[in-house]
């Protein structure tokens, strides 16, 4: 259960104006929720999404997670959360390209859920093959295709079945057949394990095929 | 594991840049290794090869010529001495044994030392087996009997029963004394030294090749029959020998004796360990400075280290932000990247030891080879220590980068 109230992030610009990057009143996420983040370029859904995953802590307001200010908590404590917690995908997959296709996967499943053992190895496998790359395991992300690569991102993000999974414009690098496949993916595995999904996007299409949506505004700049 | 794994995978993009750092962590500690195995080698091998020879008595002269002839059968033998003084020293009290040994001819540049037959009585320390023993055969007794040093036997072939020609000289191509045969009637068990190289005969036989060339010439103040050292042929029968190895009977009588012949003034007695302790000064300056240009690369090696990890972890912000978004926390960066550290140094650790080991054992072969002087490579507590701090200094190297890189932001990373 996820809770966001008052939220602000704000940077200072070197010219002593202040830019804010994200402004939320209200949100809300019950558990197998799935959510779009929407709104103009600009409009500050990245900045949302690192803050929810603590990529960064937020100028003012509360984050809460099953009702505790995930904000106020130390790094560590924050790393050992989103380990845990979070899946989160990239607009440009972000896959580790020294490490190959079932590596990068590992990497999550031992940093992230501080366990791997042959269970575990079993799940990357199952995964895999169910995005289609079975037999790719063993490839380094350079042999792959965008839409291929995005399907390797999605297992890594669900690998340690985390409650919230939140991805950034997963399907803007990838053509509609891609994006269909991707997106399609993602729902399902979602579904299946009772995660919380909020993507953002400015596709319609995308749009379209979510549920609820949460619309964020431009929140603009104060001058100093 | 999973961090070695990804230290692995990083170190791997870059093959070249980390070969080429491995490599001068690796040149470093070799130089270090070598340098300290050379000198613990050359201590113990020249103590080992002085232990025999309590004090000599020889010409006067330089004290180094007359160790470096007696002691390590090296260099041109430094004058000739009154046979008589041997005599003289039997009957002083303080003197346990007076044998005298006489140098001057060789057979293929391997030399003939003229002595007596009490030299095969000789012992390092009272109560220890003879220094000299006969492995095969037996010591010589007649004039023309030879006894061959272990790798003198070895590396010319001659065995009990075989003959040879001496020829003059202390290096090989001399004249030879062409009718002068000797006979080879012992072969020495191996000392470890450079008496391995010797061919042992009476001081007699050594004369008697020498009286045959009757050249006259004028008297010279050193009474003859061995070599001098301008290579001059003083052949009347006066006999001479080169020098006279005195065993004392005790510390205290070594002291006294040493004070009498500071008056002498036909002769010169040396302590031969004196001399190769003011050597292991010599060699100690030179060793010191090596080690400190040793240290100096390895140091320099380290800060590549440091800054090539850090560098390269600089050019993998993105994925290291990347790992901790998908759980990573600054103490996996941390680790990550101290392995990657590690792995460098500590490869090149083992590898420098291991080279370094083999460099010794080509240059000790070769040394050992030329010399006679044993080189042993003993395993010291100052390489233990060295490869100790190599491997905490490497560590420290390690820490640096990683402490650095682990604090970087998320947000900031994933730009
Ligand atoms: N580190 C930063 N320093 C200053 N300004 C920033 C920083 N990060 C984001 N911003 C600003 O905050 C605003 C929101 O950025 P954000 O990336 O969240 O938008 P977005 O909705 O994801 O846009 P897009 O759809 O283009 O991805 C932008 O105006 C951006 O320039
Ligand atoms: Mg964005």
């Amino acid at each position: 259960m996820l809770t966001i109230r008052n939220i602000r992030k704000e940077y200072r610009h070197p010219n002593g104006e202040t830019i804010v990057a994200a402004a939320v009143r209200e949100f809300g996420a019950a558990q197998g929720e799935q959510i779009v983040l929407a709104g103009p370029s600009g409009s500050g859904k990245t900045t949302l999404l690192h803050l929810i995953a603590g990529f960064t802590e937020p100028t003012a307001g509360e984050i809460l997670w099953d009702g505790e200010r995930i904000d106020a908590w130390a790094g560590r404590r924050r790393d050992t959360w989103r380990g845990g917690n979070v899946g989160y995908i990239f607009q440009n997959f972000n896959l580790l390209p020294g490490l190959d296709v079932r590596e990068n996967v590992m990497v999550a499943a031992a940093l992230g859920n501080r366990k791997f053992g042959s269970e575990e190895r079993r799940r990357i496998s199952d995964l895999l093959a169910r995005v289609g790359l079975g037999d790719r395991a063993g490839h380094k992300p350079s042999q792959l295709s965008m839409g291929e690569q995005q399907r390797v991102a999605v297992v890594r993000a669900l690998i340690n079945t985390p409650r919230l999974i939140l991805a950034d414009e997963p399907t803007a690098s990838l053509d509609r057949d891609n994006a269909d496949i991707v997106l399609g993916l993602l729902q399902t595995l979602c579904r299946e394990q009772g995660s919380i999904l909020i993507l953002a996007t400015h596709d319609h299409e995308v749009r379209a095929r979510f549920p609820r949506v949460h619309e964020m505004t431009r929140p603009g700049r104060i001058p100093a | 594991m999973i961090h070695l794994l990804i230290a692995w995978r990083n170190l791997e993009a870059k093959p070249l840049q980390n070969l080429l750092t491995v490599a001068v962590v690796a040149t470093s500690l070799a130089m270090t290794v070598v340098v300290m195995l050379l000198a613990a080698s050359i201590h113990y091998g020249l103590v080992r090869a002085t232990e025999p020879f309590d004090l000599i008595v020889g010409a006067k002269g330089s004290p180094n010529q007359l160790v470096l002839n007696t002691v390590f059968l090296q260099d041109v033998p430094i004058g000739n001495i009154d046979y008589a003084i041997a005599g003289e020293l039997a009957q002083n009290p303080l003197v346990a044994s007076a044998v005298a040994v006489g140098f001057g001819d060789n057979y293929r540049g391997y030399r003939m030392v003229g002595t007596e037959a009490a030299l095969f009585a000789h012992t390092v320390a009272s109560g220890r087996p003879p220094w000299l023993q006969v492995a095969d055969g037996r010591p010589f007794q007649n004039p023309f009997e030879a006894v061959l040093g272990a790798k003198a036997a070895r590396e010319t072939g001659l065995k009990p029963g075989d003959s040879f020609v001496s020829s003059h000289g202390v290096v090989a191509g001399g004249e030879i004394h062409g009718d002068k045969k000797y006979t080879v009637v012992g072969i020495l068990k191996p000392v470890d030294g450079p008496y391995d190289r010797a061919i042992l005969t009476s001081l007699q036989s050594i004369w008697q090749a020498h009286s045959h060339d009757s050249a006259p010439r004028p008297e010279t103040s050193a009474p003859s029959g061995v070599q001098d050292a301008d290579e001059d042929h003083d052949h009347d029968h006066d006999h001479g020998t080169t020098v006279i190895l005195v065993k004392p009977k005790g510390y205290a009588e070594a002291m006294r004796l040493y004070q009498q012949f500071q008056k002498e003034r036909r002769v010169q007695m040396v302590f031969p360990s004196q001399v190769v302790v003011n050597l292991f000064a010599a060699l100690g300056e030179g060793q010191k400075v090596l080690n400190i240009i040793a240290y100096a690369v390895f140091a320099m090696a380290l800060l590549l280290v440091s800054f090539s990890v850090y560098w390269s972890a600089l050019s993998r912000a993105r994925d290291r932000a990347v790992l901790r978004a998908v759980g990573a926390s600054q103490g996996d960066i941390f680790r990550i990247i101290l392995a990657e550290g590690v792995l460098i140094v500590w490869s090149g650790a083992v590898i420098g030891w291991l080279a370094g080991h083999g460099v010794f054992a080509v240059l000790a072969g070769f040394l050992q080879q030329k010399t006679g002087i044993l080189f042993a490579s003993p395993f010291t507590a100052s390489e233990a220590y060295t490869m100790a701090g190599a491997l905490g200094i490497g560590l420290l190297a390690a820490v640096i980068p990683a402490w650095f890189t682990a604090r970087s932001g998320i947000a900031t990373d994933l730009g």
